[in-house]
């Protein structure tokens, strides 16, 4: 089948514009069946083999920029000295310039699928195998904001999405008064960015404060970057060449407080390249995602279960990552005392002006003070960072690990309450220490239904009269998020999002259905 | 189910292939579509004076810039405020969201001056001759605005900014202007303006009248105004090029209509009661309460400043009886002596609290005519001098205000001490002496913060009597005295920049006064003592990400940037802009 249609999104004010596209598909499909009485095994079979072709335009009116909006009066807030008339003054309200040369996306998609059912309908599988390109895709593209616009809608970029479905359905129990079926779906999608417009390698999809998400080209999409990641070590020679080195790849530390305290340092303060600026920390995108459904019948009672979950890629939740720098997660305790994980040390003699500050150092810590609260951490010190010393002397520690500088006595184990705010707080924060893997597997749903008789039923006029009692978001069975952050909550839909803000938790509802037919 | 599945049952594989047909779309118009594509609400082409008017708005209604930029960061950086309770080492980092005015330039005000700029430009020569005048004036504002993007950025794109909506000229990469090419390329448009709106036009000129929210149409305070703009480049080049800032100074004072020559000429906005368009302008956001810094306090009480009760208000502490109250119960030291006033600054280097006694320090709890007060021994600032509509109290309850704040960009004020400083340098032929200069200076900042307080109703305003002006100038320290006369000039600048801080900030970099090692008025030494800090000078310079369309223009504007040693490292913010030379 295949038609001409248009959209009228691509048709500028002045009336020109490509604005046509062909819509056609061509599919086939075969049915096949087995004698019921010769083998019961395989009662059905179909095989579909399917491409079609499909294009399209945008939003309504976001072709036709240069327009402007009615400035302040209009909103009802007399922003400006009521005897004068500039308050009805006019100002530039679009700030996505349109090309003025767009034509229709463009997507083809090549499918293939195999239906199969047997032993008496008790056994079924459906698997999908599909391939998806699209192309000319418009696209609100960022541009620098000196050019006078925040972005342009263009056509440009091309993904691919490939991917398989598989349904398996199955039946283990069957009689008179109880049956049991049961129902697995398994998908898998891998997609790949294969062109962004411009001749760009990257362009930002979502994004918080210093860490983002990405289409790559040549990479998968949804990958996460961040400028306020940790920082990779590399080795250099003398004349500031990269060279080999086992520390390699290492977070990297400097030091604060006159040299006091260690800290991670943020990658966009080391790297000298834009990707070690901006280093890769992984993908958002899930290995797969996976369901399951068993529904029991017993007379007139059902009980059903459905679980679904998610396995496989990174989040970014900033409930988790500011909780961190507020001490208010379970997981800040780690290191507070000797019993949870503290290491223990000796203050520094140290304070910069004595008569000052006789008895505290910069981090509010008394000077030659045992404690048990430090936190190791783990990197190597930046070239030219200097290490305030147990001896109150300065030491360069460039090039060493943390471990090795503290059994020299050239650095201290953080004391846990400064180590969480600063690797945690926003102007200094490591982002990537809010990331976390994103794998849930939660009991959806769990309902119990009763049907009344039909004696009853037909009593009332009624063909039907089932009440349930029913539970959604009941529990996660497995979730990998830190602090029972509720994975799920992101912040907005968008396909690129990666990022948990707000801690909503995750809501359990119940309730009771009543469910009538006449 | 069954029953269903064997009513369809088949013994063989059936194979069905479904062509294809093809239906020619018909019906819908090219033109209806366009008709239905446009916004029925959208405004394609309008009279260029009215974007003017939101093109200048924006100059002002930037309220992160009011917010995270002067109240955050400039005035604390410059001891123009101190926090309440002291401030920390945190006080002199950034407090991030700064630099909100790069936005601002290129999406909003220049956006719509430069189109503003452009919608003239492509009328037809008959109307485009009438709208000469206000294209020069149009000119005069971005030029502003681009100045004052380039003061804590450096080099920034202009000459190829903002073309991306024009298809002619479509630049969605513009280079960058560096700060000298871009002083030499506003100073050109500064004086082709001047030029224009000194000519004798053609044919009659469309007059933007409410749309010019400054000057309402008044093109000779225009011309004033951009020889004003003209002085404050001058000014800046003061170190990188003497011979060039005295050439601009002694055309822009043998001009015919010359610089902003009295209070009915400055440029400056006038807001209203709620002018808070972002919502941010309130210097009280986010529990902050600000007192003034202790030196500049004392001097200005001790010179009897009129600006002083405009400027901050009494402490809570500011009887005999609750002084006495305090100390009897304890809460000040015994040894101390009432001292007769209710203006009294707050230490501004951080950890100040271990160095200075505790009571300047946080509020003092005390039982005062049988009930108990919490009081600061610091006065806090008149918010409603920046901030009309805030409380009388800032710690809660209390009325809000009804006044309203007038914004400068260039004041009368502004002018008299540029001019004092040049002529005092020996950069400039100014007809007029430097103690004229500095007293005019002196009187048009007192006059303008009387009116500005009295619009603003400021906390127990109290009218100026103009034998004040008087007294004040036969003051120590505020006579006029040419052995420190430079001094002098930028100590009564930074005054009158209280609520212009971003000049403030620019004239301690520039000028290094007021100095703690100054004679007349100092501010406190912040690079000594235990959390030693360094007042910084600049933004962070964002290097681009990877993506950024510009990369390249902007990774070599700034790499050319760092070429100059004084610039430091891209987020190093006590790095220097090429004006702001050592």
């Amino acid at each position: 089948m295949a038609e001409t249609t248009g959209t009228s999104t691509l048709v500028y004010n002045d009336a020109h514009g490509k604005y046509s596209y062909l819509l056609w598909s061509r599919c086939c499909f075969g049915v096949y069946r087995f004698m019921e009485k010769q083998t019961r095994f395989i009662d059905y079979g179909k095989l579909r083999v399917s491409y079609n072709s499909a294009g399209g335009g945008t939003t309504a009116y976001t072709t036709n920029t240069g327009a402007y909006g009615l400035s302040y009066a209009y909103t009802n807030q007399a922003l400006c000295r009521s005897s004068w008339q500039y308050c009805k003054s006019i100002f530039i309200s679009k700030y996505c310039f349109a090309k003025s040369n767009l034509i229709p996306t463009h997507t083809s998609t090549s499918e293939i699928g195999l239906e199969l059912r047997g032993l008496d309908n008790r056994l079924g599988l459906d698997f999908t195998y599909y391939n998806k390109i699209s192309e000319n895709q418009l696209i609100q593209f960022g541009v620098p904001v000196t050019s006078g616009v925040s972005s342009t809608l263009i056509n440009g970029g091309k993904v691919s999405n490939k991917g398989v479905e598989i349904s398996l359905s199955f039946t283990p129990v069957r009689n008179k008064d109880f049956s049991w079926t049961s129902r697995i779906n398994f998908t898998k999608n891998l997609n790949k960015v294969l062109s962004l417009p411009y001749g760009v390698l990257y362009q930002q999809l979502e994004a918080e404060d210093g860490i983002r998400t990405v289409a790559k080209v040549g990479a998968e999409y949804g990958i996460l970057v961040a400028q306020y990641g940790y920082a990779r070590y590399q080795a250099k020679d003398a004349n500031g060449k990269d060279i080999a080195s086992p520390l390699n790849g290492q977070p990297v530390l400097s030091t604060i407080r006159d040299n006091t305290q260690a800290v991670y340092l943020r990658a966009v303060n080391y790297g000298t390249t834009p990707d070690a600026q901006e280093p890769v920390i992984g993908s958002t995108q899930p290995k797969f995602m996976a369901s399951w459904k068993n529904s029991f019948t017993y007379k007139n009672f059902t009980i059903e279960a459905f679980v679904d979950a998610k396995i496989g890629g990174l989040e970014y939740s900033t409930t988790y990552f500011y909780g961190h720098a507020a001490g208010a997660l379970e997981s800040t305790l780690f290191g507070r005392t000797k019993e949870l994980g503290g290491v223990t040390y000796t203050t520094l003699p140290y304070a910069a002006n004595p008569n000052s500050l006789p008895t505290y150092l910069y981090n509010g810590l008394k000077p030659n003070t045992q404690r048990d609260d430090g936190i190791m951490l783990s990197g190597v010190f930046a070239e030219g960072t200097m290490g305030m010393g147990t001896d109150g002397q300065k030491h360069d520690v460039s090039g060493m690990t943390f471990e090795n500088a503290v059994s020299k006595g050239w650095a201290t184990p953080v004391d846990a309450m400064d180590f969480y705010v600063y690797r945690a707080r926003w102007g200094s924060g490591i982002r990537e220490a809010g990331v976390f893997e994103n794998s849930w597997v939660s009991l959806r749903q769990v309902s119990i239904g009763y049907n009344l008789p039909r004696s009853v039923t037909s009593k009332i006029k009624m063909n039907n009269l089932r009440v349930s009692v029913l539970g959604n978001n009941l529990i996660y069975l497995y979730n990998s998020a830190p602090d029972h952050i509720n994975p799920e909550n992101l912040s907005n839909s968008g396909s690129g999002n990666a990022f948990e803000r707000g801690g909503v938790p995750y809501v359990r509802s119940m309730g009771v259905k009543v469910e009538a037919s006449f | 189910m069954n029953n269903k599945t064997k009513i369809i049952q088949m013994k063989k594989i059936s194979f069905i292939i479904l062509g294809f047909a093809v239906a020619i779309m018909s019906g819908c118009s090219k033109s209806q579509f366009a008709k239905d594509n446009t916004d029925p609400d959208a405004v394609l082409s309008i009279p260029p004076e009215k974007e003017l008017a939101s093109g200048l708005l924006a100059i002002h209604s930037n309220s992160l810039d009011f917010f995270y930029d002067y109240h955050l960061a400039i005035r604390p950086w410059i001891q123009s405020f101190v926090g309440m309770s002291g401030n920390s080492s945190n006080t002199f980092n950034s407090p991030g969201n700064l630099n909100s005015r790069w936005n601002q330039f290129y999406l909003n005000v220049g956006a719509n001056l430069v189109d503003v700029i452009h919608l003239i430009d492509i009328m037809p020569a008959d109307k485009q001759a009438q709208y000469q005048f206000m294209r020069a004036a149009t000119r005069i504002s971005l030029a502003y605005f681009a100045f004052y993007v380039s003061d804590v950025n450096g080099s920034i794109p202009y000459t190829n900014g903002f073309q991306a909506r024009y298809t002619i000229r479509q630049i969605l990469l513009p280079t960058y202007n560096t700060q000298e090419n871009l002083y030499d390329t506003l100073d050109a448009q500064l004086q082709a303006s001047i030029a224009v709106l000194e000519s004798t036009p053609s044919v009659e000129q469309v007059s933007p009248v409410g749309n010019d929210i400054y000057y309402q149409g008044n093109y000779t305070n225009w011309i004033k105004a951009a020889n004003s703009l003209r002085l404050k480049i001058a000014m800046r080049l003061i170190k990188r090029s003497p011979a060039k800032a005295t050439a601009i100074a002694n055309a822009v004072l043998l001009d015919k209509v010359g610089p902003i020559d009295g209070l009915s000429s400055e440029w400056v906005f006038e807001g209203t009661n709620n002018f808070n368009p972002g919502g941010n302008n309130d210097p009280n956001n986010n529990g902050h309460i600000w007192a003034g810094e202790k030196y500049m306090v004392d001097f200005m009480r001790t010179a009897k400043d009129p600006r002083i009760r405009n400027i901050y208000r009494q402490s809570d502490i500011n009887t005999k009886d609750i002084f006495d109250s305090a100390q009897a119960q304890g809460k000040l030291p015994a040894a101390l002596i009432w001292d007769t006033t209710g203006y009294r600054g707050a230490w501004a280097a951080p950890n100040a609290s271990a160095t200075q006694p505790g009571y300047y320090f946080g509020p003092l709890n005390f039982s005062y005519k049988g009930s108990t007060i919490s009081a600061y021994w610091t006065s806090h600032i008149q918010e409603r001098m920046i901030y009309a509509q805030e409380s009388s109290s800032p710690f809660g309850g209390g009325t809000a205000g009804t006044g309203y704040n007038y914004f400068p960009v260039i004041t009368y004020a502004d002018v008299c001490f540029m001019r004092a400083e040049l002529k005092q340098r020996g950069l400039s032929n100014d007809p007029m002496t430097v103690k004229e200069l500095y007293e005019n200076g002196v009187t048009a900042s007192i006059t303008d913060y009387d009116k500005w307080a009295n619009a603003a109703k400021v906390y127990q305003y109290t009218p100026l009597d103009a034998a004040e002006i008087t007294t004040y100038l036969s003051m120590p320290g505020v006579a006029f005295d040419a052995a420190n006369a430079l001094e002098q000039i930028c100590d009564q600048a930074f005054i009158d920049f209280y609520v212009n801080p971003n000049e403030a900030w620019a004239l301690v970099k520039r000028t290094g006064y007021p100095s703690s090692t100054g004679k007349i008025m100092k501010l406190e030494d912040l690079s000594t003592g235990s959390s030693p800090v360094v007042m910084p000078r600049r933004y962070v310079i964002t290097f681009p990400v990877l993506g950024d369309l510009n990369y390249q223009n902007a990774a070599d504007a700034i790499n050319a940037m760092k070429a100059d040693p004084g610039f430091g490292e891209i987020s190093d913010i006590t790095g220097r802009v090429w004006w702001d030379m050592p």
